[in-house]
C-alpha cells in the first residue's frame, strides 16, 4: 500500500507536534467575541510559526508543498488539543475556491489576509427557501456600469458577524436555466445595505447567521471566475471542502473517543463500564474502519479526484460520529443537568453530542449524499 | 458501477474472480447444490492453481505470497459461494507440508476447535497422552471431507489422519449450504506430526488467527458486495407503477447505505491485509476490527437486500437467500463481532484506565499518515466469550 506519508512529512509532524507543546493557548475566552478574537491571534501565530499556508501557491503567500501537510498540521493540532485557527471557513472552504479561480490581482489581493487570519470569510451560499435545493436560489445581483448590485437574503452563513468577506451565490441571469445564471461573488460585508443577524443554535453557541443585502454595490473585480458560471465554482468548492475536512473532523473524534474513554473509567464501576463495553468497541471498530476510509481519501486528494466517493466518506463519517456522541451522551447520569463535580464533563459530551446530530444536516444532508451516491456511484435515476 | 480495487491487488483479486468463475459457474452451484457432496474437481483445480501453496515459502516449493492474495481467494470464494474449507487449507498449508507424514501434496485441511457451549454441555477440550490425541465435542468446518485435522492440545499443535479409526466425526445439520459443520470426537488416534509446541504453540496460534480472521473479513466482503450488486441489478429490472423501483428515492436510499457499508468493510479489509503481511504492530488489532466489521455489516447489508428483492428475495429459487445465510454463518465463525466488540471495547477501556493513571498520555490523532505502533494494547490475550457459537481454536 502506498503510505500517504513520505520520510519528509513524517518530520514535519514531529517538528509541528515539538513546536505545539509549548504554543498552545491554554486558556481561551469563554465570551464568544473575545475568544474569535484570540483565535484570530492564534491564526496570526500559527502562520508565522510556518504551519499555515500549505498546498497553497506561493505568489500569494502559500508556501508550495502539498494539502498533506496541512492535513499533518490540522491533526496535530487536534491530538493536542489546541483550538483551530479562527479563519478556517477561509482555509478549508472559501479559499481554495478563490486560489483556484481567482485572477492573479484577485489572487494577490484576497489570498494571504486569508491565510493569515487578517481578514475572516464566510459563505453565503443557502438561503431560507434554497437549502438542499441550492440551485433555487433567489438573491439577486444586478449589473450596474462597473458594479454589481445585490439584494435578498442568505441563511447558515458560519462566522458571519466576525467576518469582513462573504463569498455569495447570486442570480445574474434571471431568464437562464436555473443552474446557468448564477455568479460567485466576493462581498465585503461593511458595506452599506448589509445587515447581519447572528443565530443562537441548539449547542447555545451563536456560530452561524442571516445576512440580509439590501441594494449593495458589489464592484464588478470582485466577480470570481465567469459571469453566470458561478455554480460550477460553488460545486469546486463543495468538493475542495469535503475531503480535507473530513479528515480534520476524524481526528478529532478519535481524540474526543480517547478522551471519552478515559473519562468513563473515572466515573463509571468495572461493572458498568463492563455491561458497556460492547458499545465501546463498536465505537473503535467504526473510527478505525473510518481510519482505513482516511488512506484512501488522502489518495484521492493527491490525486486531485473528487465525486461521488465523498459522500460515501461524509455518510460513513456521520455515522461514526453520530455513534460516538450518542455513547457519550448515553454514559452521562444526567443527559441535561451536570454537577460540578462530575467525573464525566457533561457539559461538553452533550455539546458534543448535539453538534454531532448537525453532522447528518450540514455541508450536504445524509440525504443528498445518498442521492449522489445512489445516482452517481450506482446509476440510479428517476426514470 | 466502481467498486474496485487497485493495482497488484485489483490483479489478484481478478485472477482468482476469473479461475471461480470459469470452474464454479452459477450452473456448476445449482448443480452441486442437489447432492451437496464435496466438490473435488474444483478442489483440484484450486490446487492446480496454487491456492494452497500461496503461504508457502518459496524456498519451500510454495508461491511466497501474503495474506493480501490469500485475501482475494476467500473474497472470491465469497463472491461465488465457493464449498470447501478454503481458509484453514490455505492457513495451515505451509506447518502441515512440513511433515514428514502428510504427504508431499495439497491435502484438504480442517482446524479443529472446540464446540461452543450450548446450555449445561461440557464445552470440548483436546489433550495428548502417549504420543496419542484424544478429543471430545470438538468442531471443524468440512472435517467429514478432510484429508488431516490439526488439533489445538494445548501445550501443542498437532495433526492426526481424519480417516483413522479412532477419530469419529458426526455431520450436523444445517441451513447455510455453503459449509458443513461436524463434530470430531478422537480416542487414541497416533499423531501424524506436530506442527507447534512449547513457545511455537502460542505464535502459531495468533498467527493462524490473525490470517483466518482477515481472510473470513474478506469472505464476507465477496458475500456482502455481490448482495449489493444483486439488489442492484433487481432493483433496475423489477418494475413497478410503471418505474423500475430503484427510481425510488425510498429504495435508491437502501442502495446507498449498502454502498457505504460495503465500502467501509472494503477499506478496513485492505488496511488489516497490509498490516498482516507487513506484520505490523496493530495488525492483530486491525484483524479483529476488521472480522467484526463485516460480520456486522454483511448481516446488515443481507437485511436491506432481502427487503430491496422483496418476497422473491425469501424464496429458496432467488439465490440471495444462500448468500444472506452464508453471511449469518461467517457472522459466527472465528467468533462474531458482539463478542469481538466486547473484547476490543475491554482492551480500549483498558488502554484509557491505564493512561487515565498514567496521566495525560497524549491521544493518538497521529494514523493517517504513518501507523503509530502502539504497545501495551494486549489485544491477543482476550479472547471474545465463548458464550456465542463463535468458532474459536481451543
Amino acid at each position: 500500500m502506498d503510505l500517504p506519508a513520505t520520510e519528509e512529512q513524517r518530520r514535519f509532524r514531529l517538528d509541528v507536534r515539538a513546536w505545539l507543546t509549548d504554543a498552545v493557548p491554554r486558556h481561551l475566552p469563554q465570551a464568544l467575541d473575545e475568544r474569535f478574537q484570540a483565535l484570530r491571534t492564534w491564526q496570526r501565530t500559527l502562520y508565522d510559526a510556518g504551519w499555515i499556508g500549505w498546498g497553497w501557491p506561493s505568489e500569494y503567500g502559500g508556501r508550495g508543498g502539498s494539502v498533506v501537510e496541512q492535513l499533518v498540521v490540522y491533526q496535530e493540532l487536534a491530538r493536542a488539543r489546541a483550538p483551530m485557527p479562527a479563519g478556517l471557513v477561509a482555509l478549508e472552504v472559501v479559499g481554495p475556491t478563490i486560489a483556484h479561480y481567482a485572477t492573479p490581482d484577485q489572487g494577490r489581493r484576497f489570498v494571504p489576509p486569508l491565510l493569515r487570519g487578517d481578514e475572516i470569510w464566510s459563505q453565503g451560499f443557502s438561503e431560507p427557501d434554497s437549502g438542499s435545493d441550492l440551485a433555487s436560489l433567489s438573491t439577486r445581483a444586478v449589473e450596474d456600469g462597473e458594479s454589481f448590485v445585490i439584494t435578498g437574503q442568505k441563511v447558515w452563513t458560519s462566522w458571519a458577524q466576525y467576518s469582513q468577506w462573504c463569498a455569495v451565490l447570486a442570480r445574474t441571469d434571471p431568464e437562464a436555466k436555473r443552474h446557468d445564471g448564477i455568479s460567485y461573488l466576493l462581498v465585503d460585508l461593511s458595506s452599506p445595505g448589509v445587515e447581519v443577524r447572528p443565530l443562537v443554535q441548539l449547542t447555545g453557541d451563536a456560530e452561524f447567521s442571516e445576512i440580509f443585502f439590501d441594494s449593495v454595490r458589489v464592484p464588478r473585480s470582485n466577480l470570481l471566475g465567469a459571469l453566470n458560471e458561478g455554480w460550477k465554482v460553488a460545486m469546486a468548492t463543495l468538493s475542495f471542502e469535503r475531503a480535507p475536512a473530513l479528515l480534520r473532523r476524524l481526528t478529532e473524534i478519535r481524540v474526543a473517543f480517547e478522551e471519552l474513554t478515559r473519562e468513563m473509567c473515572d466515573a463509571l464501576s468495572p461493572e458498568d463500564l463492563d455491561l458497556i463495553a460492547e458499545r465501546v468497541g463498536r465505537c473503535r471498530v467504526l473510527i478505525e474502519a473510518m481510519e482505513a476510509r482516511g488512506y484512501r481519501i488522502v489518495d484521492r486528494i493527491r490525486r486531485g479526484e473528487r465525486g461521488p466517493e465523498d459522500s460515501v466518506d461524509k455518510l460513513f463519517l456521520t455515522r461514526t460520529e453520530q455513534a460516538v456522541f450518542a455513547l457519550a451522551l448515553d454514559v452521562l447520569p444526567d443527559r441535561t443537568a451536570f454537577a460540578p463535580d462530575d467525573a464525566l464533563t457533561g457539559r461538553r459530551w452533550l455539546h458534543d453530542y448535539l453538534f454531532s446530530r448537525a453532522a447528518s444536516i450540514y455541508g450536504g444532508t445524509s440525504e443528498i449524499q445518498r442521492n449522489i451516491v445512489a445516482g452517481r456511484l450506482l446509476g440510479l435515476g428517476r426514470d | 458501477m466502481t467498486l474496485e480495487r487497485e493495482g497488484i491487488e485489483r490483479e489478484v483479486a481478478a485472477a482468482a474472480d476469473s479461475l471461480i468463475a470459469s470452474v464454479w459457474p452459477v450452473t456448476a452451484r445449482r448443480e452441486w447444490l442437489r447432492d451437496r457432496a464435496f466438490p473435488v474437481r474444483l478442489w483440484e483445480q484450486a490446487a492446480d492453481s496454487g491456492w494452497f501453496d500461496l503461504l508457502i515459502p518459496e524456498a519451500e516449493g510454495g508461491l511466497g505470497r501474503s495474506a493480501i492474495e490469500a485475501c482475494a481467494v476467500t473474497e472470491a470464494t465469497g463472491r461465488h459461494l465457493v464449498p470447501g474449507p478454503f481458509v484453514d487449507t490455505i492457513v495451515l498449508s505451509p506447518a502441515v507440508r512440513r511433515l514428514s507424514g502428510a504427504g508431499s501434496g495439497p491435502a484438504i485441511l480442517c482446524l479443529l476447535h472446540a464446540a461452543g457451549t450450548r446450555g449445561r454441555a461440557a464445552n470440548g477440550h483436546a489433550g495428548v497422552r502417549g504420543g496419542a490425541v484424544f478429543a471430545q465435542r470438538l468442531a471443524g468446518e468440512w472435517a467429514v471431507s478432510a484429508d488431516h485435522l490439526v488439533v489445538d492440545a494445548g501445550e501443542s499443535v498437532v495433526v492426526v489422519d481424519a480417516s483413522d479409526e479412532r477419530v469419529h466425526r458426526t455431520p450436523l445439520d444445517g441451513r447455510d449450504a455453503f459449509r458443513q459443520p461436524c463434530l470430531v470426537d478422537i480416542d487414541g488416534a497416533p499423531i501424524v506430526g506436530v506442527i507447534a509446541d512449547g513457545r511455537a504453540a502460542p505464535e502459531l496460534r495468533a498467527a493462524v488467527r490473525r490470517l483466518a480472521l482477515v481472510m473470513t473479513a474478506s469472505e464476507l466482503l465477496g458475500v456482502a458486495h455481490r448482495m449489493l450488486e444483486m439488489s442492484l441489478e433487481y432493483a433496475m429490472n423489477r418494475h413497478q407503477f410503471g418505474r423500475s423501483i430503484g427510481s425510488f428515492q425510498a429504495v435508491q436510499h437502501r442502495l446507498a447505505d449498502m454502498t457505504v457499508t460495503v465500502e467501509s468493510m472494503r477499506s478496513v479489509c485492505y488496511l488489516a491485509q497490509v498490516a498482516a503481511r507487513d506484520d505490523d504492530a496493530e495488525a492483530d488489532t486491525l484483524a479483529i476490527v476488521a472480522k467484526a466489521h463485516t460480520s456486522a455489516g454483511a448481516r446488515e447489508v443481507a437485511e436491506a437486500a432481502l427487503q430491496v428483492h422483496g418476497g422473491i428475495g425469501f424464496t429458496a429459487d432467488c439465490d440471495l437467500s444462500l448468500y444472506l445465510l452464508r453471511a449469518l454463518s461467517l457472522q459466527s465463525a472465528w467468533g462474531d463481532d458482539r463478542a469481538w466488540c466486547r473484547a476490543l471495547g475491554r482492551s480500549t477501556l483498558a488502554t484509557a484506565a491505564a493512561s487515565a493513571e498514567a496521566g495525560s498520555t497524549p491521544p493518538n490523532g497521529e494514523r493517517i499518515h504513518g501507523r503509530a505502533r502502539r504497545p501495551g494494547e494486549a489485544i491477543m490475550q482476550l479472547r471474545p466469550s465463548t458464550d456465542g457459537a463463535g468458532g474459536e481454536p481451543t
